[in-house]
């Protein structure tokens, strides 16, 4: 036989079984395009966060003052040039950022009519004042413009700023327009930028993919001074140190020159991956990777599991082939090596299907990706390694498939080769195990089971594809249900009382009866306040090396508007202690009445705090899934040395007054710089979480998509394989439907068994991601482990219903078989 | 019992038009043992399909047991099998999945019977010699003990036509008589059986033996030289 012969042979092998070839092919194609897909995310986030980084000097260290501490401009600069490390600072950059709010007018078109209409938006936001006359430029944390303008000397102070690209963009707002700070100060924005620390957009407490309803503002530190009414005043700075230069003594130098220098100034020294945004977007890709490495794994094996049971399945209903041509005398190898090119064909379709998928998947990936945090630089080169190493072992799997039954083949006797040509597995298997099984019904109920018990290794093969797509399903879902269970606790307790109540925030801190207060208080559209004061600190526990930053505020704990709830201990106004989340307490491993040190401003002058610990006693827990949020009641203001002040008030609304009323009245006070109801708040969350749902949904199709191709082409070969049963059946006068029916009722035994399987890994697999990984980058967030009934149905279409019916595919095949040819097949 | 009127069956083999069967008028009476012998490519088994309903005729009508079974529609058919024939086939055709007593047990639900509308599965089978292997699986059993489970399988729906192909033709000579006994003993007692073979030997212990040759029937009358016992055949 020549070679040409053989290939021609076995291209018709493949051609009178395409639908099995194509569906195996886009099993192989799935698990490797997925998978090469999936882990060159990886790849590519972190290529596009360092080119995004590097592009735009993102800190390497900074210098904070503590809460409401400000120093004179040069100040912060001559320390740090005073270190001994001096020559490895390779930028610094002083700022003042203050919070602010922003209204600005924008277009919008509407939906029915088509007409544009202009709306107002009334926003919170960041002001951040840097230096941009430097004719070189910003040395640390450039903004990098994608409209309009840059900024420059000419405008100092002339109240022209930068609107952060993802607001802007979220809003189609223009490159040059006119908009109102908190305050009343009118500031015309000449362009769009995008900054490292916002290529995640953060509001002040942590919330997450905040661009929308968070504006970063960028400006000269003059203008940000002004508008601020702090000239010549700066609260940080930014340094850029050389690659070369060790961390570790540069902070150790900074702190000890800060210490001289500014002996009354509280300042933590700071780096790159402290900073929220920045830590999110370089560890995730850790932890993420993690993540997407266990889906794109399972169902990289699920594939693998499928092709292999599928192609062996393919390739020994040419068993008797095979032994006619060892009755001919052909050689094993000669034997071998038509299936063998029939397989590597099979494989190579699903390489090209794998680079197809794999294409289409990373467009949508980077896609998604793009739209969750954008960088100013977006590189994503092909993979080759990742996927070589993946068609190489895609093609192995294949070849080892097809090699196994022409090896279990040529080690018979030509005449068994020849006898088992009817395909159906020839022995009992388990069959007997089940035989005393109280299986009501006909036989008709009882062959399914005997039918999935009679061949062990196939049933195991095809369950093990199928259970694969089934544990990233429950992966998946689980993870989603997980989120929306924690924000939804989460809700429950910030809108448990006063749903409508309203947070403002105030610029500065300023005592409760200040102006500031009265005027909030005598606001037409609020009926009752509540000052309270926000305040950054870190808590730590003996026997714990964790350190949790929180956002302490003192409130009320009488409060008729809202407390937190204790589900441990109790809001005890006369114990000066902290009340914490259920998370932060897990993590510091202390329980109501264990003491632990908090981390906190002390007021040494009237613009500069210092740090001090403070030994206090777990007062109560909160069930709050943030675990940085904290509560102490007013009347131990005196830890931070300050009378009784505000930064931030509760307020009550009056009945009917309508949010974008009252957010009109307060917007001119001046020092009030944002305004929201707390329900605004959590929908912020719940906005960014659909985003992430509709992510996830995309994610889902794989397994569904694979889950249904192996149970079509399981029921497709098995139709194949009991062709002569069907037939026989048919002599009988069995109708297609009951045959049918008997199908379906295996393949669902198959996939009720697959997603037993499927859902105890996943489970396992979710509770490992959700409990070990995801906890490592998002330490912070008290993730409430759930699995919804909605769920459980999902799974259960997925892997019984979905799998339970793709025999009926199979239907036409059934139909159109040669009945009396089929039973005349001798043995 | 069984009728056929000028049957004939044309297949299409590309250009070619293959005959199978040509005007073939033939009737089989209730409880006979009829054999159609017949050389490879004859038609018998054509034959043995048309009164079966496995096949349609080009021309003709089939009529059983007062049934027309030309031009019925797919569920009269496939019902129309479930009532009037039951098949045997050479290489058995047992479900593997199912014990001996369950493969009957097949037949009878096939038959949509009730149990207790006849004998069960089990009497089938301790009829045709297996009382004691009605919980072996098919691949536990010999060629021969496989081939009586598929007769039983067969009589278990209490249909009145077995038709056999090659019922023996899988088997060695001693099994073979056997389970030609075990048929003949079914015709006598009501039933009638078809059974297709190119076995000269068999047609002698039939009640009618018809002759196929090229789809023509060329001889149809009892067994030259009268019926013989099973005992004497050879072959």
């Amino acid at each position: 036989m020549t070679l040409r012969l053989l290939i021609k042979w076995s291209l018709r092998d493949l051609r009178s079984r395409w639908i099995q070839v194509v569906t195996i092919a886009l099993v192989i194609g799935l698990g490797i395009g997925s998978f090469a897909s999936f882990n060159s995310m990886t790849a590519w986030r972190l290529a596009s966060n360092d080119a995004s980084f590097e592009a735009t000097r993102m800190y390497d260290l900074r210098i904070g003052l503590s809460d409401n501490s400000f120093v004179p401009t040069g100040q912060l600069t001559a320390a740090i040039e005073s270190i001994p490390s001096a020559h490895s600072i390779e930028g610094i950059e002083e700022r003042l950022s203050v919070p602010t709010q922003l209204r600005l007018n924008y277009e919008v078109e509407d939906e029915e009519t088509g007409e544009i209409r202009t709306e107002t938006l009334l926003v919170p936001g960041l002001l951040v004042g840097m230096d941009f006359a430097d004719p070189e430029g910003i040395s640390v944390n450039r903004v990098r413009l994608t409209e309009g303008r840059e900024l420059g000397s000419s405008d100092d102070g002339q109240f022209t700023v930068l609107l952060e690209h993802k607001f802007a963009l979220a809003y189609n707002l223009p490159p040059e327009g006119e908009a109102l700070l908190a305050g009343g100060r009118t500031v015309r924005y000449v362009g769009h930028a995008l900054a490292p620390e916002h290529f995640l957009v953060l509001t002040e407490s942590g919330a997450f993919f905040a661009h929308a309803s968070y504006a970063v503002v960028f400006a000269s530190l003059e203008t940000v001074q002004a508008v601020a009414e702090r000239p010549g005043l700066v609260h940080e700075a930014i340094i850029r140190i050389s690659d070369d230069a060790s961390r570790d003594v540069i902070i150790g130098e900074l702190e000890s020159a800060m210490r001289n220098a500014l002996p009354q100034v509280g300042f933590e020294v700071t780096e790159d991956i402290d900073h929220p945004s920045y830590r999110s977007i370089t560890e995730d890709v850790e932890g993420d990777q993690q993540t997407t490495n266990i889906i794109a794994f399972a169902l990289f094996i699920g594939a693998v599991f499928a092709a292999f049971n599928l192609t062996s399945r393919m390739v020994e209903t040419q068993r008797r082939e095979i032994g006619v041509a060892m009755a001919l005398g052909v050689t094993p190898r000669q034997i071998a090596f038509r299936p063998l090119i029939a397989g590597a064909q099979i494989a190579v379709t699903g390489v090209i299907f794998g680079l197809i998928v794999g294409w289409l998947l990373a467009q949508a990936l980077k896609g998604v990706l793009n739209e969750f945090v954008p960088l100013p630089i977006w590189v994503a080169p092909f993979q080759y390694g990742i996927f070589g190493t993946v068609t190489v072992v895609g093609l192995l799997v294949m070849l080892i498939a097809i090699a196994y039954p022409v090896w279990r083949a040529v080690g018979v006797n030509p005449i068994d080769a020849i006898k088992t040509g009817h395909l159906a597995a020839r022995g009992g298997g388990l069959a007997p195990l089940i035989t005393r099984l109280p299986i009501p019904g006909a036989t008709f109920a009882q062959l399914p089971f005997r039918n999935v018990a009679r061949a062990p290794r196939r049933a195991f093969l095809t369950i093990m594809g199928i259970a694969a797509a089934v544990a990233v399903t429950v992966v998946l879902v689980g993870i989603l249900d997980s989120y929306l269970e924690t924000l939804r606790q989460g809700r429950d307790e910030v809108l448990s009382t006063a749903p409508e109540r309203l947070e403002i925030d105030l610029a500065l801190p300023v005592p409760v009866s200040s102006s500031i207060v009265e005027n909030v208080r005598d606001a037409e559209t609020i009926t009752e306040i509540e000052p309270g004061l926000r305040t950054f600190a870190t808590l730590s526990a003996s026997g714990s090396d964790v350190e949790i930053d929180i956002l302490l505020r003192f409130m009320d704990f009488e409060s008729d508007i809202w407390t937190p709830t204790a589900i441990e201990g109790s809001l005890d106004t006369d114990r000066r202690g902290v009340v914490i989340a259920q998370k932060a307490a897990a993590d510091l491993g202390v329980e109501v009445g264990d003491s632990i040190v908090m981390t906190h401003p002390v007021r040494e002058g009237l613009t500069s705090f210092s740090l001090q610990d403070t030994t206090l006693p777990v007062l109560a827990i909160h069930p709050h899934y943030i675990r940085n949020s904290a509560y102490m009641d007013n009347r131990h203001l005196d830890l931070l040395n300050i009378p009784p002040m505000a930064n931030r008030i509760t307020a009550v609304a009056n009945p009917g007054a309508a949010v974008v009323d009252i957010k009109e009245e307060l917007f001119p006070i001046s020092g009030v710089v944002s305004v929201a109801t707390v329900a605004e708040e959590a929908n912020l969350t719940e906005d960014l979480l659909n985003q992430f749902i509709s992510v996830m949904r995309l994610m889902q199709m794989i397994p569904l998509l694979l889950a249904i191709l192996i149970a079509y082409n399981t029921a497709n070969i098995a139709m194949d394989e009991r062709r002569r049963e069907h037939a026989t059946m048919a002599a009988f006068g069995v109708p297609y439907r009951t045959v049918l029916r008997m199908a379906v009722v295996e393949s669902t035994i198959l996939g009720a068994l697959a997603t037993i399987v499927g859902a105890v890994l996943g489970f396992g697999l979710m509770l490992y991601i959700t409990e070990v990984l995801l906890p490592r980058t998002t330490p912070d967030l008290g993730l409430v482990i759930t699995f919804s009934v909605t769920s459980v149905l999902t799974v259960v279409i997925l892997g019984v219903i979905a799998v339970g019916l793709a025999p009926l595919l199979t239907m036409r095949r059934l139909r159109r078989a040669d009945i009396p040819s089929t039973l005349r097949v001798m043995e | 019992m069984i009728e056929l009127e000028g049957i004939a069956k044309r297949y299409e083999v590309g250009a070619i038009i293959v005959t199978a069967l040509e005007n073939v008028d033939l009737t089989i009476n209730e409880g006979e043992f009829v054999v159609v012998l017949g050389p490879s490519g004859s038609g018998k088994t054509t034959l043995l399909n048309m009164i079966g309903a496995l096949d349609t005729p080009t021309e003709g009508r089939v009529i059983v047991d007062g049934q027309e079974v030309t031009g019925a529609s797919k569920g009269q058919l496939f019902a129309y099998r479930r009532s009037k024939v039951s098949f045997i086939f050479q290489s058995f055709n047992l479900f593997p999945g199912l014990t001996a007593r369950e493969n009957v047990q097949f037949g009878i639900d096939a038959a949509e019977k009730r149990n207790g509308d006849g004998p069960s599965a089990v009497d089938v089978l301790t009829d045709v010699g297996l009382g004691e292997r009605v919980a072996h699986f098919p691949h536990e059993l010999s060629g021969g003990e496989q081939q009586r489970v598929a007769i039983a399988r067969a009589l278990a729906t209490g249909n009145p036509v077995v038709l056999a192909d090659e019922p023996t033709g899988e088997l060695d000579f001693t099994t073979g008589a056997q389970i030609l006994e075990l048929l003949r003993r079914q015709s006598e007692s009501g039933k009638t059986i078809l059974v297709v073979t190119h076995n000269r030997e068999i047609s002698r212990m039939a009640d009618r033996v018809i002759e196929l040759s090229s789809g023509n029937i060329v001889h149809d009358g009892p067994p030259e030289g009268g019926r013989a016992a099973i005992s004497d055949l050879r072959w």
